[in-house]
């Protein structure tokens, strides 16, 4: 009785004070949140590399030799799902690329200038986007076709980078209040211009911030649905379109087909998460601050 | 080369006032520095100098022309910064070579002046380093290469010495004054270390809250104080103050300071007259109040010593009467203890007498000698 | 110094002009495509325009938004919708805590579980309705799969029949997806909780569950509103995943309210009421939001 005592207590020790969790429970808990993550792609994953037949089977009847990839290019074979993740990559990719430029013109006076009106324009900014999306599908969808932008990338990356700007723009402005002024002041001494100043020493200090910025509008734009759903009727549809169409289809697809199309919808994503991993954190920790 | 000269400069952020009026003659291969507290607008002036800020009026002068309108690159000075404010993405090289880069100076060129720069300052080695590897007292030197390379005609420098430690604090200020001795570049320089503005400078001009209090060699603001602000703010240990009044005697021209039951009397003439006994503040600086032996005598006060503060080459104590506390230095193999009743001797033309109301000198240090 | 050239008169532009120079392409931007269709949103809003009886727009004032009080299809949502944001923010929230409770102790490998975690947040809400509507799917769904393995059901059952079922489904999906970010703000303020008081507290005899008690939940108290805000306003604008998942069905059980504003506008073609709808929604929305960034900034005293 005594010897465990000692045990636990020495055990205890060793741990640092914060620590409210006894290691077994500990690991415990890791592996279930492990397991909770990971289950329904994982699962859809399986779905994508067997037959159908074998997971309809009560119980399921998976079998490694009848894993294979053939419904992957299957569904890469489609023109018309190909074309959907082709869409999805320019448009998300235009996106990113408006947002940190755009962005980027906007967060350094917001940063560094005395200008009036800011704090104004940063709350109505965050506030715009808490809107309900649907609200603004009608008014959106007459513009756009007024403006003969219906069913083309721009039209889907004009209105994408609209809803992502005002937050890429508090990402980048967040970042920027990091750097002291100083280094832009040096810069001008140097015989930068103050754009000279933001593009070759503001923004290369703040890279990571820049990363983090850059993903969040990619992922934004790639998860957008709604108004790719409305604003697009066959040129640009984006991925998640397609999914959504695939899902619900009347028809009897073969459903590891529709499988794999949302592991190739999810694909991208889940590399940038992982190749990204730090700089995706600190966006969300840092980059999200009041 | 490098006269640079302010006049009427003010600056203003919507209603608050940071640089009032201020006018400044900077002469050619002169170290100026502005001293004063923080928020006093000496970092303001030196960026409106820099061309960092625009000024809302008034105008700056470079070697007779009127620079007040040009960008800070066409001014040709260089600053070094308070937090070295060095590229981190770039090396060491890179940093030094950046100005250069951007005026499209050749290749061989700028390796040629970043090299020798880099010597100078013994950054050498570190050429090829990351910013981040570089220790605070590295990172200041790179930064005055960075400056140094340029070939400006004036430097500026923004309270570059107020991030490191007391040791390299002392050492760097060394290595400045070498520079500009060898150089002899115009250099204006901001700071709220008084001693550090004794040091460097051959100019100091005081600030207060915007506007320039005294401007002058630094010997004569320290000896010659201008006003009650000046002569607290520069010189340590910090001027004994006393207040009272002080009155001319109408029959032989003494002068007499009364302060509760104090009174200090000096025979002699005094050709100024004062009307009535008027309020001032008096100020004694610590090496020229000296300790004799007890008795009455001219300008004497007796009390007893309230502080020891030994400091190895000079002890000063702190004599008290009353409400009044004088600080004076003694021999350091002159003892005394606390609460030993002394005497100590303040001469007529070591004396400064401040109006109380306006902060102001009243009397002239030599008059009535 | 002659002529300035236009790039020197650039560089002397006075601070605010340059300021608002730089800015001019993003205000263009939003008032264009965003201001510019809220305010014809709310123009909608005060006009009758249901497609089914005419084409025109009848001002009508403000006959839309007292309208919605009696509608049926809206006090059938507001339960609805109460019922899911409620079990959602229950469930994120405590889950969210506990693992970023865990993330805080230091463990082998965690390093590699941050970045497995985060994956749920890269998802798009439409993915998420699918994988989660395959997880319940009534003919290979792994629940189904997994509960038959262990005995627990005779044969597979379909979920997604039933309404309060479907919801909570729903609840674990979002709650699935919004886990990452919660998790990561709350360890982001566990970890300024210093050191020392969880010492003060182990010397005066606390336990484990007496130290998160009385060290962690007092510090946490702001930011674990500001949290509970935010998935209420999550849970509000849930769309794309009642989409793919039940498409508000069966039937119009599962009709949360922004997803009322999808129906009457694409289906009832009701634009005026749908219009009013999505307002007064967002204005709910836009008060629960200055409402979480209060409590977002207190956590910083």
């Amino acid at each position: 009785m005594k010897l465990r005592k000692l045990f636990v207590v020495c055990a205890d020790m060793t741990r640092s004070f914060s620590a409210l969790f006894r290691p077994g429970v500990l690991y415990a808990l890791v592996a279930l949140f492990l397991i909770w993550t990971v289950t329904p792609v994982v699962w859809v994953g399986i779905m994508s590399v067997q037959p159908e037949i074998n997971y309809v089977a009560v119980p399921p009847h998976l079998r490694l030799q009848d894993v294979s990839l053939r419904w992957y290019s299957d569904m890469l074979a489609q023109a018309d799902f190909a074309d959907a993740l082709k869409n999805s990559v320019i448009i998300a990719t235009l996106t990113m690329v408006f947002c940190l430029f755009f962005g980027s013109l906007a967060a350094y006076p917001l940063s560094r200038l005395r200008l009036a009106g800011k704090r104004l324009f940063l709350f109505a900014s965050v506030v715009m986007r808490m809107l309900p999306a649907i609200v603004l599908i009608i008014p959106m969808f007459l513009l756009i076709r007024l403006l003969g932008l219906r069913d083309t990338h721009l039209g889907l990356v004009i209105v994408y980078t609209t809803f992502l700007l005002p937050f890429s723009i508090w990402m980048l402005k967040n970042f920027f209040d990091q750097v002291p002024y100083s280094l832009e002041a040096a810069a001008r001494m140097d015989g930068c211009s103050r754009l000279g100043a933001l593009w070759r020493v503001l923004l290369p200090a703040v890279a990571p911030g820049v990363v983090a910025t850059a993903v969040f509008a990619f992922i934004g734009a790639w998860n957008e649905f709604l108004f790719g759903l409305i604003l697009s009727t066959s040129v640009a549809t984006p991925v998640t379109v397609k999914i959504s169409a695939l899902v619900s289809s009347t028809f009897h697809t073969d459903t590891s087909l529709v499988a794999a199309a949302g592991m190739l919808a999810i694909l991208p994503v889940v590399v940038l998460v992982i190749v990204l991993n730090r700089y995706i954190v600190r966006g969300l920790v840092e980059g999200v601050k009041y | 080369m490098g006269h640079v000269k302010l006049q009427n400069v003010s600056k203003h952020f919507g209603s608050l006032r940071a640089v009032s009026d201020v006018s400044l003659d900077i002469p050619d291969n002169a170290f100026v520095t502005l001293l004063g507290p923080s928020g006093c607008g000496k970092t303001t002036t030196l960026n409106m100098i820099a061309g960092l800020e625009k000024v809302s009026a008034g105008d700056i002068f470079l070697d007779g022309e009127r620079i007040t309108d040009w960008a800070p690159h066409e001014r040709g000075m260089a600053m070094v910064f308070q937090n070295y404010a060095l590229y981190p993405h770039m090396d060491v090289y890179g940093n030094i070579a950046f100005s250069l880069k951007l005026k499209k100076t050749p290749k061989k060129q700028i390796d040629e002046r970043v090299q020798r720069v880099a010597q100078a300052l013994e950054v050498g080695a570190l050429l090829h380093r990351r910013i981040t590897q570089l220790s605070g007292g590295q990172q200041q030197r790179v930064a005055l290469a960075r400056a140094m390379v340029k070939e400006p005609k004036v430097f500026l420098f923004d309270e570059p010495l107020s991030n490191l430690d007391a040791a390299l604090r002392t050492r760097m200020r060394i290595e400045i004054k070498k520079l500009h001795q060898q150089l002899r570049t115009t250099s204006i320089f901001v700071t709220h270390d008084q001693e550090e503005a004794m040091i460097l400078s051959d100019l100091i001009a005081v600030m207060k809250e915007g506007q320039i209090v005294q401007y002058g060699q630094a010997d004569e603001v320290y000896r010659r104080p201008n006003h009650l602000y000046v002569a607290t703010f520069i010189g340590k240990p910090r001027m004994s103050i006393l207040e009272g009044r002080l009155c001319v005697d109408a029959r032989d021209g003494g002068l007499s300071f009364v302060s509760g039951d104090v009174t200090l009397n000096w025979p002699g003439n005094t050709a100024r007259q004062l009307d009535m006994a008027t309020a001032v503040h008096m100020g004694i600086r610590a090496e020229d109040v000296r300790l004799i032996p007890r008795g009455n005598g001219t300008g004497t006060l007796t009390g007893q010593v309230a502080l020891l503060q030994p400091l190895g080459s000079d002890t000063f104590i702190d004599v008290a009467r009353g409400a009044i506390t004088v600080t004076a230095r003694i021999e350091p193999d002159r003892h005394v203890h606390l609460t030993e009743t002394v005497t100590v001797q303040i001469p007529r033309h070591k004396a400064h007498f401040f109006d109380a109301q306006t902060g102001e000198r009243i009397l002239s240090l030599d008059e009535g000698h | 110094m002659a002529f300035p050239t236009v790039s020197q008169r650039f560089q002397r532009m006075d601070e605010g002009r340059f300021g608002l120079l730089l800015m001019a392409p993003t205000i263009i931007i939003l008032t264009v495509f965003l201001v510019g269709p809220i305010l014809y949103a709310i123009w909608m809003s005060l006009n009758s325009m249901d497609l089914t009886i005419s084409p025109d727009a009848d001002f009508v004032g403000v006959q839309n938004y007292v309208q919605l009080v009696d509608d049926p299809a809206v006090q059938d949502a507001v339960p609805r919708t109460l019922y899911f944001a409620g079990l959602t923010v229950v469930f994120s929230t405590a889950m969210a805590l506990l693992l970023a409770l865990v993330l805080n102790e230091s463990f082998r490998g965690r390093k590699w579980v941050r970045v497995f975690i985060l994956l749920p947040w890269a998802v798009a809400p439409v993915v998420n309705g699918v994988l989660w509507r395959y997880m319940f799917h009534p003919q290979y769904g792994l629940i189904n799969a997994a509960l038959y393995a262990l005995g627990l059901i005779k044969e597979y059952r379909v979920w997604l029949d039933n309404a309060a079922v479907s919801l909570a489904i729903a609840s674990v999906a979002s709650t699935w997806k919004a886990l990452p970010f919660l998790a990561l703000i709350l360890l982001a303020a566990l970890q300024s909780i210093p050191e020392s008081l969880y010492r003060a507290a182990k010397m005066d005899g606390a336990g484990a569950w007496s130290r998160f008690r009385f060290v962690v939940l007092p510090h946490l108290r702001g930011i674990l509103i500001f949290v509970v805000l935010l998935q209420i306003i999550v849970s509000l604008q849930a769309f794309d995943l009642i989409y793919t998942l039940t498409r508000g069905g069966p039937g119009t059980d599962t009709v949360v309210l922004n997803y009322l504003v999808y129906v009457n506008a694409f289906e009832r073609l009701n634009l005026g009421n749908a219009a009013a709808m999505g307002i007064l929604l967002a204005l709910f929305i836009v008060g629960l939001s200055g409402l979480s960034l209060a409590f977002a900034v207190s956590r910083r005293r």
